[in-house]
């Protein structure tokens, strides 16, 4: 064999390569215009290609041949499980109050980003004028002793990103900072565990602290509402910002109460996932104790499965490794 | 409502029913939301059971998808078409369960066994009916290698695959729900099947 035939050897060679390698998109009918006239230019003339062609064609419907669908009966114990679920979700969720209405009004998603700057406004009760006040360290707002003898009424999301705090006080001054403030902080903290029928409140100053749940505070604000608070959505806001802790032992044992005690079927199960899946989404062995004990007690089938093969799950792993 | 197969080719008129339907449920309609669940929950359902191939994970796919539409419904914009919408949520909830998989290398589909292998799905799902005359072609032997060949995929693999191969979405619209471009989406596809043409080519 001559040079030139070599080389027109590999030629024809790169062409059936480079037709084969577009089979599976030309089945797929991926292939532009153009392309899809190069390969089946190159399939009239090569045999050896076109019996490739028939091979991918074979592969393809080999595969077809694996698909698997779910039966009705999953399909209805998904649909029964989902509708339960729902209801909960729905029975948690509460009316909405003027503050509610007023707050749904803004996106707050511009709350988020770390370092949102806080503004407090104090209710100034009979007073028309309020004096404007800007604290931009914890030294000026702490000389205020707001913190003695104030308590949050209601927050609110301002458009530039920060936030307004109404206080019950016996005079009314405005103040802002940033949120990394500890002076800030600690209003906010005090707000998230405020007492009153105002889930609005506490939901919104949940939202607002969970960009600073890598502080030691503000996580246990976040664990305080996750374990305390009556409402379910105020509790929810808590436990997806303590997402990222899942690691941290009060956060876990804060999770484990959800698991055991939280009215909420929805809320015990996103525990169950958050308590079985530490860092690098391995299992955490410590959950097996409060796992075995909600096996015992809970009364919703959906959430006992999910326990029941979490557990599985553990022991299958520590037999893994 | 009409929802397809692949949830490409819907008729104008059932898009403005979606779309009225979506804003409803958005309006704290519980029977739209519902109605928009069973639209789209057989997909659902299939998709979860084809890729992650355990009832038990689908089913809490399932139930997590439409939690977080639920929940979520609210920040739902029209950007995108819902489908797309919905197909981002459950993706991302089986990409995640196939990557903790491949960490703990658990629950393998296809088990050995003392009596050769036995797969966990077959007990529990139905395949591609027995009367699909292409089934019959094709020995249990080629099944079992396309299903340890899938299982060999990457997760990102696995996904493209799935949703052009048995989902029936356009590469553009598998870039879209997986918030890359098509041509990421095509080399994936193209990784994939040269590795299912590698493994099988003696089969056929």
């Amino acid at each position: 064999m001559s040079t030139n035939e070599r080389e027109e050897m590999r030629r024809e060679e790169m062409k059936c390569q480079a037709a084969r390698d577009q089979f599976a998109l030309l089945l797929y009918g991926e292939l532009s215009f153009d392309e899809e006239e190069r390969v089946e230019s190159h399939l009239d003339v090569c045999a050896d290609c076109r019996r490739a062609l028939e091979r991918q064609k074979a592969v393809h419907a080999a595969m077809d041949a694996v698909e698997v669908r779910p039966s009705p009966a999953l399909l209805n114990r998904c649909r029964d499980d989902l509708s339960e679920l729902l209801g909960y979700e729905r029975q948690a969720q509460t009316k909405p109050g003027w503050w509610e209405q007023f707050a749904s009004s803004w996106k707050i998603n511009w709350l988020r980003p770390a370092g949102a700057m806080a503004l407090l406004a104090i209710g100034f009760f009979g007073a028309k004028i309020a004096p404007q006040l800007n604290f931009g360290g914890q030294n000026d707002y702490q000389a205020m002793g707001l913190l003695g003898n104030s308590r949050v009424r209601n927050v609110e999301a301002q458009p530039d990103g920060r936030v307004r705090i109404v206080l019950d006080q016996t005079q009314q001054r405005t103040v802002s900072g940033t949120i990394e403030d500890q002076a800030i902080r600690a209003l906010l903290v005090a707000a998230a565990k405020d007492p009153s029928d105002d889930p609005g409140l506490r939901a919104e100053t949940v939202e607002i602290l969970v960009p600073g749940a890598g502080s030691a505070d503000v996580r246990e604000a976040l664990v305080f509402a996750l374990e305390n608070d009556q409402n379910a959505g105020v509790r929810l806001k808590a436990m997806d910002g303590l997402k990222t802790y899942a690691h941290d032992p009060a956060v876990q044992g804060a999770l484990a109460q959800v698991l055991l005690r939280d009215a909420n079927p929805g809320m015990r199960t996103q525990a169950i996932d958050l308590l079985a899946t530490g860092p690098g989404g391995e299992l955490d062995r410590r959950v097996i104790g409060a796992l075995q004990e909600a096996m015992g007690r809970e009364d919703n089938t959906y959430v006992r499965e999910r326990c029941q093969r979490m557990l599985e799950l553990i022991k299958a792993s520590s037999e893994i490794y | 409502m009409v929802h397809q197969r692949s949830g490409a080719a819907r008729s104008e008129g059932a898009h403005v029913d979606e779309t009225a339907l979506i804003r409803a449920a958005q309006a704290g309609d519980s029977a739209a939301f519902d109605e928009l669940v069973r639209a789209y929950d057989q997909s659902v359902l299939r998709l979860a059971m084809n890729l992650l191939r355990s009832p038990e994970d689908a089913r809490d796919v399932y139930q997590e998808t439409f939690l977080r539409v639920y929940r979520n419904l609210n920040n739902f914009r029209f950007d995108c078409s819902f489908h797309t919408w919905l197909y981002r949520i459950v993706t991302n909830l089986c990409l995640d369960q196939l990557r903790k998989r491949k960490i703990r290398k658990e629950e393998p589909t296809v088990l050995a066994t003392a009596d050769g292998t036995l797969d966990r799905m077959d007990s529990v799902q139905e395949e591609r009916g027995d009367s699909d005359p292409q089934r019959a072609l094709f020995s249990g032997e080629i099944r079992k290698k396309v299903k340890e060949t899938l299982a060999q995929l990457t997760p990102r693999e696995r996904m493209v695959f799935e949703l052009r191969h048995y989902q029936n979405l356009k590469l553009r619209r598998i870039g879209e729900v997986l918030g890359t471009t098509e041509e990421a989406a095509k080399n994936c596809l193209f990784r994939a099947t040269q590795k299912m043409r590698a493994a099988l080519g003696d089969f056929v």
